[in-house]
């Protein structure tokens, strides 16, 4: 049986070399997965490993987990003479880390969208090491070697720093680094002596953590080291101080992953498709050979055993190659997804369980896919051993499958409705409407097969000016309407999530664009350029403040604070300017009654709250305080569900960096005027940058387009899967009909004619396979945003791009068709027409 | 057709050799064979299976390389053909009616009879069309498909085809050789009388005796080479030179 298998394998290795680089590919993108968030995971881990390592405890403001990206209260700064006053205790140095900004020369060290850190130098960690130069002493500071090199700065050159105070001028002492790493994954990092950390972020005697060195038992030393503690300040080891960022970081990581899985999950999808397809075109070719083994004796068990062990061998090689594919995936991933470089890179991980997994995956999803044609084969007659020409395929029973496959549209439709409109059920949505789509993708693929034939007919009636090759890409199309309606099916499945994309970011984009001019009153808005992971120094508000062309401004900052054990994101702001600045839907109450320990709250988190009541907020600096709630409203303008005017926000957050400013000009002062006063003075501050309202709009678009295009990066491997289709199924229909081709050349068919004819069969094919994707796409967004059911939110149809996917689909298959025509054009006439 | 001199023969073989494969193995199908076929006639080639008579006829039809020797098609070199010339020249100028799998299952058999004429992107000619299909009895057949139809039927439609552009010449590898001794009698019949009322040349390649002699003229090959004619043949004579021969 192995042996038969073998053979048989060897025997059609061409028809099975592209299904098996179909299934490589959805197993290579679900090792990639794997392989890059493990990736990922390793540096995170060997990055915290590092800074925490050469010292053992470590003391720290404590801060509930959901909010440990936040700081939490700095600690006193004797706190750390009297703990190295403790017996037992050999050094206690505390450090500061923060955001600032740092330029040379008048141009900012920025590198792209990264962070720029400013550390006290980390004496205790050992770890850190100077690459050049020396460590720095007051008045100095050393960078990490990548932004040295990259900003051509040597030993001695003056770099301009800006925290939260005034910038302060440093003389670069040298280039420092973690072993092993050149950077915190692209971020900027200034090393400063920790008096030059305390101004830079305006916390003058204090520290936010401490590192201690001991020789005795951690657990006695945390306990003495506790007795001098005040409240909400812990001890911990180094070691669990590790382990804890390591498992934040692995939480949003984790999210990376799943949403990576699902796109996987979306090729092996596609790839099912087109095992099904290439096994029962396969099956049907070897009819003669399948029935001459029953006519030999062989069992129907034995028959359709050998089509699954063949299906077994296929997955197992195409899982290999899958692992291969993987490692080139993982890395096209990794710069898909750089983020501006602010993640970490290492060698790629391959895990134990990648490999389990991706085999697994290849080899269930190639056995399940060959299973059908497997029975197939097994039913073969054994006197089809006798009859020399090959059966064509059996006629549809159009009413049956017609029935199924409404019943399995129907019964995915249902899931996906439970899923969308968020029954309680104890499964997670976002399963029932993935696998509710994926059961509206098969019901739809049935029924294709039903209506495939009449659709090519419809579809290729331009081609009947093309003559005898239009003709005969519509009856070759439509003459096996299963295997047409299969191929076309995988094509659809990568069509459909791409329509699905188009009119989810169009309706966003164009409701961004007619909303912008209600969000705000301002004429500029000043912001972190890139996606915000750099913070805005205060002096930039303090000296925009003061130009003369601006004639009131509001600068907001935000933190993440919990309510109602939810993490949410809290805006502080003078409440008293911002109405005027910014939308707002007052519903109840002012947003300038919103002073001192009083709050505001939009519309969906008061839910049940009326003006006077008591709500608590739970801050990392100060823990859980008593607000009032006197206002609630809604705003497009500002991301957060919470506001509390400025100094309630100075008073609970130790970061104090501005994330937007709103400015209003003078009247009398020309936008352009104004605004080129404005960035003289933003200029100076990296990483900021200067929007009017029209670039709003703009900026918002622009992020949505990089998300569409991470997204279509992802389906790109779908799509190719699918189109791989396309070429396996071309490539055994010509085989299939090769003297059929031969009789066309022998009677004077030319080989152009003869490529004519297959690219058109191919572009037909595409073509029924994304207007099916396209329809199901709109119908999917629609249903989405019904669900969403947001006032604001209105579908819009992107027509120009949908018309070009379809364009593009039709392309991809005259692309797909490429090669097997060639083939085609070039086999030899008489081998086809031979029959002795 | 006019312009080409009456005494010119419609294809000619000239020490036409063809071998397949080479070294010990190699296979001398065909041996220095050289053959006029005559205008307007209807000439048979026979011989035993490895003759060598399938491959000549492939040579002859711009099928197959030659590996050394010419054949010519009127007075046009088929060496000095590329693909895109030999494919026109068998569209326009020859047809073929082969022993089995003549027609294309998709296409209908009066599409099939057309193929050429559409290949050519040219419209047939209308009356010689209904004169055609008359002819050879397909008029209550054409819209079928070739699966529809029975293996006489079929072959009758290869026919039709093969006449519908009036090629230069007609190849026919075993027409009858999957057919019914009466189906078969009866295409070829129709083949002679292709021959005498319009003309038509045609070469016909078979072992059968009966068919064979139908002809004007068979040529009878053994290990890729000429070994005997005969003009005028009856099926008495045939078979008497066929013990002949091989003896």
């Amino acid at each position: 049986m192995w042996n038969a298998a073998w053979k048989g394998l060897i025997g059609h290795r061409l028809r099975f070399a592209l299904t098996a680089l179909s299934i490589a590919l959805g197993v290579g993108l679900v090792a990639a997965s794997y392989m890059f968030t493990d990736s990922l995971d390793r540096a995170f881990d060997d990055l915290f490993s590092a800074t925490l390592s050469g010292f053992d405890l470590q003391v720290r403001p404590e801060v509930d987990e959901d909010l440990a990206f936040t700081q939490g209260a700095p600690l006193p700064e004797h706190l750390v003479d009297e703990i190295g006053r403790l017996p037992g205790i050999d050094a206690a140095r505390g450090s500061i880390f923060g955001f600032a900004q740092v330029a040379a020369g008048g141009e900012s060290l920025t590198n792209g969208t990264s962070p720029t850190f400013v550390v006290s130098w980390p004496e205790l960690v050992d770890a850190f090491s100077i690459r050049s130069g020396e460590r720095p002493g007051p008045g100095e500071g050393a960078l990490d070697p990548s932004t040295a090199t990259r900003a051509g700065l040597g030993l001695g050159d003056e770099i301009v720093v800006t925290g939260v105070g005034a910038p302060q001028n440093l003389r670069l002492s040298g280039t420092a680094a973690i072993e092993g790493f050149e950077s915190f994954g692209g971020a900027v990092s200034v090393y400063v002596t920790l008096e030059t950390a305390q101004r830079l972020l305006d916390l003058e005697d204090q520290v936010l953590t401490i590192e201690i060195e001991t020789d005795e038992p951690l657990e006695a030393m945390i306990a003495r080291v506790e007795t001098v503690l005040p409240e909400g300040v812990e001890a911990v080891s180094a070691q669990s101080a590790a382990e804890e960022q390591l498992a934040t970081f692995k939480e949003a990581l984790g999210f990376l992953n799943t949403f990576l899985l699902v796109f996987a999950g979306v090729t092996v999808f596609v790839a099912a498709f087109l095992i099904q397809n290439t096994f029962r075109i396969i099956v049907a070719q070897r009819t003669h050979e399948l029935a001459t083994l029953r006519l030999v004796g062989a069992s129907r068990r034995q028959v359709l055993g050998l089509v699954l062990v063949e299906a077994g061998l296929v997955g197992m090689l195409a899982s290999a190659l899958g692992l291969v594919l993987g490692v080139v995936l993982a890395q096209a991933i990794r710069s898909l997804l750089a983020f501006g470089g602010s993640l970490p890179t290492t060698s790629l991980e391959l895990a134990p369980r990648t490999i389990l997994v991706a085999v697994a995956t290849g080899l269930i999803i190639t056995l399940a896919s060959a299973l059908l044609p497997a029975r197939g084969a097994g039913r073969i007659n054994p006197i089809a051993a006798l009859r020399r020409v090959l059966a064509p395929e059996s006629p549809v029973t159009n009413r049956r499958r017609g029935i199924a496959g409404l019943l399995i549209t129907l019964a995915g439709v249902g899931l996906l409705a439970v899923g969308l409109l968020g029954f309680e059920l104890p499964v997670s949505n976002l399963v029932l409407v993935g696998s509710g789509a994926g059961i509206v993708f098969i019901g739809v693929a049935v029924l294709a097969a039903v209506f495939a034939r009449q659709a090519t007919a419809t579809l290729g009636t331009p081609l009947a000016g093309l003559g005898v090759p239009g003709r005969l890409a519509v009856e070759n199309a439509g003459r096996s309407p299963r295997r047409t309606a299969a191929t076309a099916s995988a094509l659809m499945v990568g069509l459909a999530l791409v329509g699905l994309t188009l009119v989810l970011a169009d309706s966003l984009k164009t409701t961004a664009d007619r909303l912008i001019g209600d969000r705000f009153e301002a004429d500029l808005v000043v912001g972190p350029a890139g996606f915000g992971a750099a913070r805005l120094s205060p002096q930039l508000a303090a000296e925009l403040a003061s130009l003369p062309e601006v004639a009131s401004l509001a600068a907001v900052r935000d933190g993440q604070v919990l309510y109602q054990g939810e993490t949410r994101t809290l805006l502080g702001g003078p409440t008293s300017l911002l109405p005027g600045l910014v939308n707002f839907t007052v519903i109840e109450g002012e947003i300038s009654e919103i002073t001192g320990d009083r709050i505001g709250m939009r519309s969906g988190l008061a839910e049940g709250l009326s003006i006077g009541d008591p709500v608590t907020i739970e801050f990392a600096r100060t823990g859980p305080q008593s607000l009032e709630l006197a206002a609630i409203f809604d705003a497009r303008g500002i991301g957060a569900g919470l506001l509390v005017d400025s100094p309630t926000f100075a008073d609970n957050f130790t970061e104090q960096f501005d994330s937007q400013i709103f400015l209003d000009l003078a009247p009398g002062v020309g936008l352009e005027e104004g605004r080129a006063q404005v960035e003289s003075v933003t200029a100076r501050y990296v990483g900021s940058q200067v929007l009017d309202q029209e670039e709003l709009a703009n900026e918002a678009s622009l992020r949505i387009d990089e998300l569409v295009r991470l997204v279509f990066g992802l389906l790109g491997v779908a799509v190719v899967v699918a189109l791989i289709g396309i070429t396996n199924t071309l490539t055994l229909s010509v085989l299939e009909r090769r003297r059929e081709i031969g009789l066309l050349r022998a009677l004077g068919l030319s080989r152009r004619q003869l490529r004519s004819a297959i690219n058109w069969e191919a572009i037909l094919i595409a073509l029924i396979g994304a207007a099916l994707g396209m329809g199901l796409g709109l119908t999917f967004a629609w249903a989405v945003i019904t669900a969403l059911d947001d006032e604001i939110l209105r579908m819009s149809i992107p027509w120009g791009r949908v018309g070009l996917s379809l364009v593009g689909a039709a392309l991809a298959g005259l692309l797909a068709a490429a090669v097997p025509a060639w083939r085609a054009s070039r086999r030899n006439i008489l081998e086809a027409i031979s029959y002795e | 057709m006019s312009s080409i001199a009456p005494a010119l023969p419609a294809a000619r073989a000239v020490e036409v050799v063809k071998v397949y494969g080479d070294g010990p193995t190699a296979v001398r199908a065909l041996d220095g064979i050289s053959l006029e076929v005559e205008r307007g006639r209807f000439t048979a080639i026979m011989g035993a299976s490895g003759s060598g008579k399938s491959t000549l006829l492939h040579c002859l039809a711009g099928l197959d390389e030659l590996t050394s020797g010419r054949v010519l098609i009127g007075d046009i070199d088929l060496a000095t053909l590329d693909d895109n010339a030999l494919t026109r020249l068998r569209r326009d100028r020859i047809g073929f009616v082969f022993q089995a799998f003549n027609l294309v299952p998709t296409l209908t058999a009066a599409e099939n009879i057309v193929l050429p004429l559409s290949l050519a992107g040219r419209q047939p000619d209308r009356d010689w069309l209904e004169v055609v299909i008359s002819t050879l009895h397909l008029g209550d057949r054409l819209d079928h498909r070739p699966s529809q139809l029975s293996g006489g039927q079929q072959q009758r439609v290869a026919a039709a085809r093969a006449l519908i552009t009036r090629p230069d010449l007609i190849f026919a590898d075993e027409p009858s050789g999957n057919l019914d001794s009466r189906s078969g009698a009866q295409l070829l019949d129709f083949l002679r009388k292709a021959v005498d009322d319009f003309s038509q040349t045609i070469v016909l390649v078979t072992h059968d005796p009966n068919a064979a002699a139908q002809a004007d003229r068979i040529v009878f090959l053994a290990d890729g080479q000429v070994i005997d004619e005969m003009a005028s043949p009856s099926t008495d004579r045939v078979i008497d030179r066929l013990h002949h021969l091989e003896a």
